[in-house]
């Protein structure tokens, strides 16, 4: 599988879903990609260091259910939620 | 920060004595309305130049722009803002920046209450002395259009507002989708705004008609014989003269937009942390932004506020589709900083703070070689090395952090040895120690102090942001006894409740009703709060007129004014207030508050405010950072009695002053003698709700 790839396409599906804001939730992105979290965790990382995503982190003053949490990525204290496509 | 120069020439002592005493990183969230010196121009440059590129475009096309700036929390938003603000301010003052933080007026009175800190931040919150603010230069360069001369330095009155009329007229005529919102009378005031402060600045008249436009143009009502004054439309049945609603508002701010761009500057009305509003406050704003963008020009609408907190407005219908499509016409996206960005960061504090000391060779040598010195390169493999991208915040608490490290070991090596030693400079890493909840709690309440200080010391730099709105008080009182029900003792508060102004007939008596359990037994008391910060001397009587006039008062009563407002009511209203005084006893209380203790109000609810949006944390050891949620400072305000603490919020809170109520006071009775103000004389018929 063309991690890559597949991954282009379900953030630009699920982006067009929830209103073009370059805005996805890794709830749904792993619900998209069914792989294993450490693949898919390893993979998102590549495309990071790539420079083709973010990651920003889950916040907001009614916090975040289970759910959310589970898929969230722990990074340096905080827990990343959201991917958007890199700006240039 | 800037660093204080040496005020001798700069040795090496000099130089280590600032690096021990000073630390450039203790600034981690640029003030809302302070411009940090210190900018890496470099970062999110693309977005700021979007920024520019709207204002430019509202400008130019003569339209009005939604945009919306968003990212999460740290990620560098309010920077960002602060450096617009800087370009407004810069040179020939590029465009109109209006910053309103903090709104707390309610749903339906925060357009009103928009308004007012609109003209306020234009006039500088001045009552006299208007010739040099921007709404004066705004009028002014009106009228240079409308004479269609830029040399002549000197025209009759009466030319000058032949002009101005004509060019209202050509202003409906050229749009005519838009002559329904060239509103006359606010024309009109703005005209005679201009003309008092002209002839006060270079005549020496007295400035009273301009103090009276501001007022009015702010949304404050004005008495019958100030209105004809003025010549704005008097009210019905001699009551007060003002904006009647929400439209007349609206109409005054296209009115200021319009004016700016005679200056030929675009106005820019930026609403920082808007998620921070509830979501009826919200909801409103919104709402009357929406309006107002479809009815002006030269106008950009900038809100800010973190993505998901805003995104789950949207899909919980706070925020209507049409209304977000307007608002958000313009997403601009604010995202993390690379490693690389992060390091021009640090170096850009740094720069000045080497600056003074780049004669002395060693330290020349040293930032030569490492231009993160004194911080170097240990300090970015320790924190920077193995990340991908980082918040901007984060990577100022990390240098900070690192700074405090050197500190510490130029302390223990002394200068000399410090400066030399590229090793011993290098501090040990350690293993971060785990605190304990006190100290986590201690490290809270200690954030949050200082919070306060910078919230307060920019509000007492910038009084205009805080204008006196008996509006926004109310609410933001309102706001703050809800924090404060069923605290322990003494506080003693059950129950607040905001009374809501219809939008047609009788406002209510009181802006708030509290209850209290008081005494030993615990009897439930009813106390009204009323803050009257008017203007005028008969809004200020009719407003205790209602109070007099309250079938069923509560036990204690709390008039709450502004030390700019002061207490001043006509001979009417000075009879109501002893008849108050009459019939409360020791339950009568008047608070007048100083600007510095509205401040205070102000910066107790500003911090909850920073921790809702995700933009307050603390520094745990080792540099990391631990975000405070909204229940933690509101925990910390009681933990330090910073409620009771303030002046005013402890008589609301507290039977301060309860003695002797009794069970149910009588209304006046109606015709006494005495002093006592007949109901039958009284302009208006009595309101009761």
């Amino acid at each position: 599988m063309d991690f890559a790839k597949a991954f282009d396409e379900a953030f630009r599906r699920l982006d067009v879903q929830k209103g073009s804001h370059n805005f996805v939730s890794l709830v749904d992105l792993r619900q998209e990609l069914p792989i294993d979290r450490q693949t898919f965790d390893s993979e998102l990382t590549n495309l990071r260091l790539a420079g083709r995503y973010t990651l920003s982190a889950a916040e907001g003053r009614d916090g975040i259910s289970p759910q959310e949490r589970e898929a969230a990525i722990p990074e340096g204290g905080t827990v990343l939620l959201y991917v958007s496509r890199k700006l240039s | 920060m800037t660093p204080t120069l040496p005020q001798a020439g700069p040795t090496l002592d000099s130089f280590c004595e600032h690096v021990r005493h000073s630390n450039p990183f203790d600034v981690n969230r640029v003030g809302t309305s302070s411009f940090l010196a210190e900018d890496a121009a470099q970062i999110h440059h693309k977005q700021y130049a979007r920024l520019l590129e709207l204002a430019g475009q509202a400008y130019h096309r003569q339209t009005a722009i939604g945009a919306l700036l968003w990212g999460e929390a740290g990620v560098g938003k309010s920077h960002l803002l602060s450096r617009l603000g800087k370009w407004t301010q810069s040179n020939r003052q590029n465009a109109v920046f209006v910053y309103l933080p903090n709104l707390q007026a309610a749903p339906e009175q925060l357009p009103r209450s928009l308004l007012r800190s609109v003209v306020s931040i234009l006039t500088r919150g001045r009552a006299s002395g208007f010739h040099d603010t921007p709404l004066y230069w705004m009028v002014n360069a009106t009228l240079r259009q409308a004479l269609q001369d830029d040399n002549i330095s000197v025209v009759t009155v009466r030319q000058a507002e032949a002009a101005y009329g004509q060019l209202l007229d050509d202003l409906c005529e050229l749009s005519p989708p838009g002559a329904a919102v060239v509103d006359r009378p606010a024309y009109a005031a703005l005209w005679r705004f201009f003309r008092s402060a002209n002839l006060a600045a270079f005549e020496n008249a007295d400035e009273r008609d301009a103090a009276l436009a501001v007022r009015w143009l702010g949304g404050d009502a004005l008495d019958p014989d100030e209105a004809l004054a003025l010549s704005v439309p008097r009210g019905p049945r001699r009551k007060a003269a003002a904006l009647g609603d929400d439209e007349q508002i609206k109409k005054v701010l296209a009115a200021l937009a319009q004016l700016a761009w005679y200056w030929q500057r675009p106005l820019i009305l930026c609403f920082d942390q808007v998620d921070n509003l509830e979501p009826d406050q919200l909801a409103a704003l919104a709402r009357f932004l929406h309006a107002l963008l479809d009815c002006s020009a030269n106008l950009l609408v900038l809100t800010t506020g973190v993505r998901a907190t805003l995104l789950r407005k949207r899909a919980e219908g706070v925020l209507t589709d049409s209304t977000w499509d307007r608002l958000a016409q313009y997403e601009v996206e604010l995202q993390r900083v690379t490693v690389p960005e992060a390091r021009q960061i640090v170096q850009a504090r740094l720069q000045p703070f080497h600056e003074p000391f780049l004669g002395l060779e060693p330290v020349k040598e040293l930032v030569q070689k490492d231009p993160l010195f004194p911080l170097g390169e240990a300090w970015a493999e320790e924190f920077l090395a193995g990340k991908i991208d980082v918040r901007a915040r984060d990577v100022i608490t990390w240098a900070r952090e690192g700074w405090h490290r050197q500190q510490a070991a130029l302390l223990e090596l002394g200068g000399p040895a410090w400066l030399k030693g590229g090793e011993a400079r290098k501090p040990s890493r350690g293993v971060p120690s785990e605190l304990t909840e006190t100290a986590i709690q201690k490290l809270i309440d200690d954030t949050v102090d200082l919070k306060l200080r910078e919230h307060q010391g920019q509000r007492q730099r910038e009084p205009q942001i805080l204008p006196p709105d008996a509006a926004n008080l109310a609410g933001l009182i309102h706001t703050l006894l809800q924090r404060c029900l069923n605290a322990a003792p003494p506080a003693s508060l059950q129950g607040v409740d905001r009374l809501v102004s219809p939008k047609y007939g009788p406002r209510p008596a009181y802006d708030l009703i509290l209850k209290q359990r008081i005494g030993t037994d615990g009897r439930e008391v009813r106390g009204g709060v009323l803050c009257l910060v008017v203007g005028n001397r008969k809004s200020m009587s009719a407003g205790l007129r209602r109070v007099v006039q309250d079938p069923q008062p509560p036990q204690r009563f709390f008039l709450v004014t502004d030390e700019r407002q002061p207490l001043e009511p006509a001979d009417a209203g000075r009879q109501y207030l002893e008849q108050l005084r009459q019939r409360h006893g020791e339950q009568f209380h008047h608070v007048p508050l100083t600007f510095d203790q509205y401040a205070a109000l102000d910066a107790l609810q500003a911090v909850v405010g920073l921790a809702r949006c995700g933009d307050l944390e603390i520094e745990l050891p080792g540099g990391r950072a631990r975000r405070v949620s909204e229940q933690e400072v509101v925990e910390s305000h009681h933990r330090r009695d910073r409620f009771l603490a303030h002046p005013l919020l402890r008589r609301l809170l507290t039977g301060e002053g309860a003695g002797e109520a009794p069970a149910s006071p009588s209304a006046p009775a109606s015709g006494t003698k005495n002093g006592r103000v007949e109901r039958e004389t009284c302009t208006d018929p009595p309101q009761v709700r």
